[in-house]
């Protein structure tokens, strides 16, 4: 067993739904520990699904196993004195203290980075909102969709004719966790220096700006502003097409990249001198086009995929969430451990998600009982 | 004024596209020192990209392309050619120096160099290695090539997109920015592992293994019960009614999100409550989901014809989720971005001619320690004489073997940068440069303002810096 980088790091996590509790599942699964608070009711994240056979239960929801497995649980009411007085109690002896209300919650409860910091001056607190602390919209409401909307990712996401478009998970919750984990990690190392924590303030909508690496250069460089753009027009971009049994896409990269994806497909209508360049590819985008679903049509998937590689070109292919479970690659490199749960069962989760070799993550339990470690934790403090 | 927290951190950094430039670019800004490598004759993929200052890409593009310099801000610039035994030795006598070394190269690629993490480890015990590619060194996989639409297309395309349509892709190159953040907390965990026991490591970072957690919900699904999910357009799974509904002006569109019935019948309030609305269907959220269609036709019919800002405002202040959907010059000038000082003026060295530009700030604030866009990209080459002068305590006589050699490279233009090329293009490589009329055409721009530089206060001509409100439209 190697050593986890984080042993000895406590973290009293406040965070529910997924971009909280994805910040304080990466530190649980490089070895912090990691006491999850919860209200008397649970997490809301135990209610979201997908469930076992579709009926709802607050132990079985996959959100809520993956997003809290090595952590523990302890239930305190936080607008019960005596229970803020614990909370504040195990502040003392932590390192970080992690939470995602909207911005007044905090404020309400009078658990603001200020009082935490009197406590515990080297505390490190990261709060994670839809709209950050402050500025006028601190206190808005948001789901994902709407903070795609206003962070400027959907106007230039879906297709030319249609309404915007917005990812089809909550991708951006991930992002914000991972966002407030690199502020934590780097105040962490900041600390060993001044010995003083410091408050981290994540926005949503700012993650969402902060992942369009260049729409906005589009108006600051040219003054254009760049939108959702034609299906491409050129059928070897990042879109995928449909082949015998799927989908799967092509890119042209290198100059010489199509004349190899015309021998790959071995469609000979593909090798017309008038495809050979990307403005002869654009004009007769039509007629290319069919010739080139005609040869794909032909392929399965997997034959596609593996020999498209033979030939070193760069290829996509659609994984359905079944099959990203028997990737062959995945199941090589040992990505999926496999969790015994007391209620919900046995169940395969992601495992090494940064590439870690010498200190690896690790599935030491999975996600708790609501309030399964209430009385050891608390316990500890009386 | 606390030390940027991570000073003192040297970062080797050899690199293509975007992923592993931007994960160097918010560790620079936040303090480490990360030198840039970049081989001459092939530089950075996204230095063709453009677009160009004002479309002019001039005879030193590689150094004005507005994708290379949205994501390399803060660093060192060096030009080497890691593929040179004198280029290797250079290299390896920076690695003696730094505590990261971070490549993006296909797996085989380093050790072709001779430049594997073992090589490494013998001239610094205790150096981290960071190796990033699309579905890491080991596995059936490991040499085939993994950008980020490739990874988009195997975890969240199948659920992305419009439902009758073909499995859809969001954002630009979303994948490559989950993987730069993930790259920063890899270092980070592998920085702090080596304070605690004194060892390097190797992180064999997998774009794959990175990605997959954002589509946890589909895959536990999966898992549970065997099922694939379908996309669903900009609906939800449960709550209705959500989606992006048209209003007044060219392409503009709000986006309204309702999670429980006190937030319908907040939001029935708010439209004034027309007959439509009491229908008792719609009290429940199994019975809007049922009648979602005729619910987006009666709110596409309330919100056509408004404008998109007013009816956000309204909605939030009734306790509604509601967006306006931002085009790019909408967000630079939101006032709520403003308030947060979110953008940052870069200036750019005058010899780029390229001025001072607006770019994105970090995706957390730190309170003590901030960090900030330190300095513009530089030009390539640019700290070559620092790093070999300075840290290396290279002669100049050697300098300028290496120069003869085409080792390295000083500052280039015209007839050298002719000969750049990405993979096996052809030399003489003249970028193209759009001009925002022909992207207008294309479809690719909605529009476009010939006075963005005086409405965003962008002073191209002369070198200037600031930090905080861009004042636009005042």
């Amino acid at each position: 067993m190697t050593e986890g980088v984080l042993e000895g790091v406590k973290v009293i996590d406040l965070t529910h739904y997924i971009a909280g509790p994805y910040c304080t599942k990466l530190m649980a699964d490089y070895g912090a520990e990691v006491i999850k608070i919860e209200p008397p009711e649970g997490d809301p994240c135990r209610m979201i699904g997908p469930f076992p056979g579709d009926i709802p239960h607050k132990e079985k929801g996959g959100y809520f196993l993956y997003l809290n497995s090595n952590k523990k649980s302890v239930v305190l009411d936080l607008k019960q004195p005596q229970d803020k007085e614990q909370l504040l109690a195990l502040v003392k002896d932590a390192d970080i203290v992690v939470e995602n209300f909207a911005p007044h919650v905090m404020q309400d409860l009078g658990l603001t980075y200020d009082t935490l910091s009197q406590a515990n001056p080297r505390i490190i607190m990261a709060s994670i909102s839809n709209f950050g602390q402050t500025g006028p919209y601190k206190d808005w409401k948001a789901t994902e969709i709407v903070v795609e909307a206003i962070g400027g990712n959907m106007y230039v996401s879906g297709d030319y004719d249609r309404e915007p478009l917005s990812f089809g998970v909550p991708l951006y919750q991930f992002v914000a966790g991972q966002n407030a984990l690199a502020g934590a990690l780097i105040a962490l190392w900041e600390r060993e220096r001044s010995s003083q924590g410091q408050h981290i303030d994540v926005s949503l909508t700012e993650a969402v700006t902060a992942c369009l690496p260049y729409a906005f250069q589009y108006y600051t460089y040219i003054g254009a502003v760049w939108r959702r753009g034609p299906r491409r027009r050129i059928l070897f971009g990042v879109d995928l097409w449909p082949c015998k049994d799927g989908h799967v896409g092509l890119s042209v990269i290198r100059s010489t990249d199509f004349e190899e994806i015309a021998g790959f497909l071995g469609a000979a209508e593909l090798f017309d001198p008038k495809f050979s360049t990307p403005d002869g590819r654009e004009e007769h985008y039509e007629e290319l086009k069919q010739h080139y679903l005609a040869a794909l049509a032909e392929k399965g998937k997997d034959e596609f995929f593996n020999e498209a590689h033979a030939w070193r070109l760069m290829a996509s292919r659609e994984l359905l969430p079944t099959e990203l479970l028997q990737c062959e690659q995945l199941l090589d490199r040992g990505y999926f451990l496999q969790a015994e749960h007391p209620v919900a069962g046995r169940l395969s989760l992601p495992g090494e998600v940064l590439g870690l070799t010498e200190s690896p993550a690790s599935l030491r339990s999975p996600a708790p009982l609501l309030g399964q470690h209430t009385e050891a934790v608390l316990g500890l403090l009386r | 004024m606390a030390d940027l927290p991570l000073k003192g951190i040297r970062i080797l950094e050899a690199s293509d596209i975007l992923a592993l430039p931007t994960a160097m670019s918010i560790m620079a800004d936040m303090g480490a020192e990360v030198i840039h490598v970049e081989y001459h004759q092939r530089p950075n993929f996204y230095r063709f990209l453009g677009p160009f200052p004002e479309s002019r890409p001039g005879a030193n593009w590689h150094d004005r392309s507005a994708a290379f310099n949205a994501s390399n801000r803060s660093k060192l610039s060096l030009s080497l050619n890691l593929g040179s035994p004198k280029g290797r030795d250079i290299f390896l006598k920076l690695v003696k120096k730094s505590d990261v070394v971070a490549e993006n190269f296909s797996a085989r690629v380093m050790g072709n160099f001779g430049l594997h993490y073992p090589e490494l480890k013998k001239v610094k015990d205790d150096i981290i290695m960071l190796s990033n590619t699309g579905y890491g060194h080991s596995g059936p996989w490991r040499d085939y090539v993994g950008m980020a639409q490739v990874i988009e297309a195997a975890i969240t395309a199948h659920v992305t997109g419009y439902p009758d349509r073909l499995p859809g892709k969001a954002g630009q190159s979303i994948m490559d920015l989950i993987v730069a953040w993930n790259i920063v907390n890899a270092i980070m965990l592998a920085l702090l592992f080596r304070r605690r026991t004194g060892k390097g490591q190797w992180i064999d970072h997998s774009m794959l293994q990175a990605c997959i957690p954002v589509a946890i919900g589909p895959l536990m699904d999966a898992v549970m019960n065997g099922r694939d999910q379908m996309r669903r357009g900009n609906r939800d799974a449960v709550h209705a009614p959500q989606g992006c509904y048209p209003c007044q002006g060219d392409d503009d569109w709000v986006v309204i999100s309702i999670t429980s019935d006190e937030e319908w019948q907040a939001f029935v309030q708010a439209t004034d409550g027309p007959a439509w609305a009491g229908d008792p269907r719609f009290a429940t959220e199994a019975g809007r989901m049922a009648a979602h269609d005729e619910l987006d036709r009666h709110i596409s019919a309330w919100t056509a014809g408004q404008d998109k800002i007013a009816i956000m405002e309204l909605l939030q202040q009734a306790g509604v989720p509601a967006g306006a959907v931002l085009k790019n010059k909408e967000v630079l000038a939101n006032p709520h971005y403003q308030a947060r000082s979110f953008w940052e003026l870069v200036s750019h060295p005058p010899e780029t001619g390229i001025g001072a530009r607006w770019y994105s700030g970090r995706p957390f604030t730190m309170s003590r320690t901030p960090g900030k866009a330190r300095r513009a990209t530089a030009p390539l080459a640019y700290d070559n004489k620092y790093i070999l002068e300075e840290l290396l305590e290279l002669d100049e006589d050697t300098i300028l073997d290496l120069e003869d050699e085409g080792v390295i490279a000083t500052y280039l233009t015209g007839a050298e940068v002719g000969d750049m090329r990405v993979g096996n293009m052809p030399g003489g490589y003249r970028p193209a440069s759009p001009t925002p009329q022909g992207l207008v055409e294309r479809g690719d721009a909605q529009s476009f303002d010939a006075d963005y530089n005086e409405v965003l206060g962008q002073k191209v001509s002369g070198p200037s810096a600031a930090k905080g409100r861009i004042p636009l439209g005042e």
